[in-house]
């Protein structure tokens, strides 16, 4: 079976003043689509500048990308929004949402790049934030949410497209554990109920037990990947 | 994408209040300092055009400036020119004249707004210009010659109107009105001239101007109207052989001072319309910089969900573009207030502020689009990670 996401010799680095930081050294990886992944490592160690380039949101300095059978380092910059636009939903530590926009209007607007009219894109964004449990805080602003509403927002907003994959960068992050547990079990129900692939970046072990598999980074490079419990471990 | 540019606007009003005030203070000014300009080439351009035939003579060191003021010739050597160029001049139309002014000018190269004019009884027209050719007293008023009042004074229309609001109650034939310590009556008012000096005047008798402005026996100038189309050659080749400290001042001189004028307040006004445009395009391109910094972050995860680098320059753009057409229709109705309330006269027209637009605009949308393009390349990585 082909790999969703197969990444070769990916190199990235980054110009910091005379000195050249290796984020990613050499990364080898491949994942099966509609599985739950968790990349695990110390801060700093390139976490999240792997999820940029499996997320077409950054290109690598060498090596090679591969996404759906699509060799998407080779994209230019057109290419690469229409993949991100079309086949990845994302879901931040801060959430990201936009302050001047209301829930319904901050989930929609994902489905507008894709070019569905306002009408269509805000009465499937109801029907996410329904499924997310949000149904009576369509009209609020992020402002006047909790953090644990504001990830379903977030989460809502990725999976409004039907995306074949969800990039999850420490989605806990920034909540207590309790709503933290909250949100990757919401994450887990959606992967199965929807097969989208999902990988999420986090530090915590615990959180990162609710996946099919766990990917070890340090350093830049991949140091490990093993089957997980695919339970919360509480 | 115009539904988020309005939200961004309406949501983020300091920002969008500083944008469309530094548009509409830039319009404002622009409007106001090329309508002040117009209508002061207009006023010149008359002015200068108004020529009568008069042919002013006045002291050498007063210049080629009309009306002549500060530097008097005696009322001796005027007589004597008077007598001496009889032979080419209309005697009624000709005669000893003291100016003074009452009241500076609104705008650099203008008349005064009030200027005494002292002349002889019976020579006011040396000043006005022949009743049949250009102006006349209007209806139930009259010369200082006709006046059976002591203190008679003849008003320019002008100048009616400016004591009409310095005295708070209507100027007309009969009304006290105080100059320079001292009552006149009223006795006529003329009928508006296409000569500004002759709008602005306060008419009196020569004798009583000298006594008031304490120049017993000096006057500013000798007007001379030519007897005939050739006698002003005469006349100037007269001043220059027997008066050599006496300068002629003809329509022609008044004409090339005008357009001297016109040109010195053109490249005045044109230098500071630059520094206008050049100071309203720095601060919009400095609001719009920062702003559109601040919103990095927002536009990276615009850019993450998938919207194109030309959604989010025509957002920004959206934005900008209705910000600097709300501030340059505040601005130009703003103008036209200003210019309504400086000049007295309604200047304000849509045309007026029509022909602006584009300018302002245009301005604005340049100075928006470089940051605007400039944030569109980053990657969205990189606008994510910005703090």
């Amino acid at each position: 079976m082909k790999p969703l996401i197969h990444l070769q010799d990916v190199k990235k680095d980054y110009p910091m003043g005379h000195t050249t930081v290796h984020a990613l050294c050499g990364v080898e990886l491949a994942m099966e689509g509609g599985r739950y992944y968790s990349i695990v490592g110390p801060s700093g160690s390139g976490k999240t500048t792997l999820m940029h380039m499996i997320g077409c949101m950054d290109t690598p300095t060498s090596g090679e990308v591969w996404l759906d059978g699509q060799p998407v380092h080779h994209l230019d910059e057109q290419g690469r929004t229409a993949m991100r636009a079309r086949y990845i939903g994302f879901i931040f530590q801060a959430f990201h949402l936009n302050p001047i926009l209301t829930v319904r209007e901050n989930v929609s607007i994902a489905l507008q790049f894709l070019g569905a009219g306002r009408r269509e894109a805000e009465v499937r964004a109801e029907v996410w934030l329904d499924r997310v449990g949000l149904s009576h805080r369509l009209a609020h602003y992020p402002a006047e949410l909790s953090g644990g509403e504001r990830q379903r927002v977030a989460i809502a907003r990725a999976l409004v497209k039907d995306p074949c994959l969800v990039l999850a960068d420490e989605p806990t992050g920034n909540l207590d554990s309790q709503t933290g547990g909250e949100i990757v079990a919401l994450l887990r129900e959606v992967n199965r109920r929807t097969g989208a692939t999902i990988l999420q970046v986090t530090h915590d072990p615990e959180i990162a037990a609710i996946s099919d598999e766990i990917i070890t980074f340090k350093d830049g490079r991949v140091t490990g990947q093993q089957a997980s419990s695919g339970r919360l471990q509480r | 994408m115009l539904d988020y540019a309005l939200k961004n606007i309406l949501r983020r009003c300091a920002r969008s209040l500083l944008i469309v005030s530094g548009v509409a203070v830039m319009m404002t000014l622009i409007i106001v300092i090329t309508g002040i300009v117009d209508y002061q080439i207009r006023t010149m351009n008359a002015h200068a055009a108004a020529g009568s035939g008069k042919i002013n003579v006045q002291p050498f060191l007063a210049g080629s400036g009309y009306p002549a003021e500060g530097i008097d010739l005696t009322e001796t050597q005027a007589e004597a020119l008077l007598a001496r160029a009889s032979a080419y001049i209309q005697p009624v139309l000709s005669g000893k004249v003291l100016y003074f002014a009452i009241q500076a000018p609104l705008y650099p190269n203008q008349p005064p707004e009030l200027i005494l004019v002292g002349i002889e009884p019976g020579h006011e027209e040396a000043f006005t210009g022949s009743i049949a050719r250009d102006v006349k007293p209007a209806a139930g008023s009259e010369f200082l010659a006709a006046s059976q009042t002591a203190e008679p004074a003849v008003l320019g229309q002008h100048a009616a109107e400016v004591l009409t609001r310095q005295l708070g109650r209507a100027v007309q034939p009969g009304t006290q009105i105080p100059l320079l310590g001292q009552d006149f009556t009223v006795t006529g008012i003329l009928e508006r001239s296409a000569d500004m000096v002759v709008n602005n005047a306060v008419i009196v008798p020569l004798e009583q101007a000298q006594a008031l402005l304490e120049k017993p026996g000096f006057v500013s100038s000798a007007i001379l109207t030519a007897a005939n189309i050739n006698a002003d050659q005469d006349i100037l080749r007269l001043v220059v052989e027997d008066f050599p400290r006496l300068t002629v001042v003809t329509d022609d001189t008044v004409r090339n001072n005008a357009r001297e004028g016109i040109k010195v307040f053109e490249a005045m006004v044109n230098t500071i319309s630059v520094v206008v445009v050049l100071c309203a395009a720095l601060l919009i391109m400095t609001v719009t910089l920062i702003t559109v910094k601040e919103r990095t972050k927002e536009i990276g995860v615009l850019r993450a969900l998938g919207a194109s680098k030309g959604r989010v320059i025509g957002g920004l753009i959206c934005e900008v573009f209705v910000l600097s057409l709300a501030g340059s229709l505040i601005g130009g109705a703003a103008a036209g207030f200003v210019l309504a309330f400086a000049l007295q006269e309604n200047l304000f027209s849509l045309g007026h502020i029509a022909s602006y637009l584009p300018l302002a605009v245009g301005l604005t949308l340049l100075a928006g689009s470089a940051p605007a393009w400039n944030i569109s390349r980053i990657m969205p990585a990189e606008a994510l990670r910005y703090e």
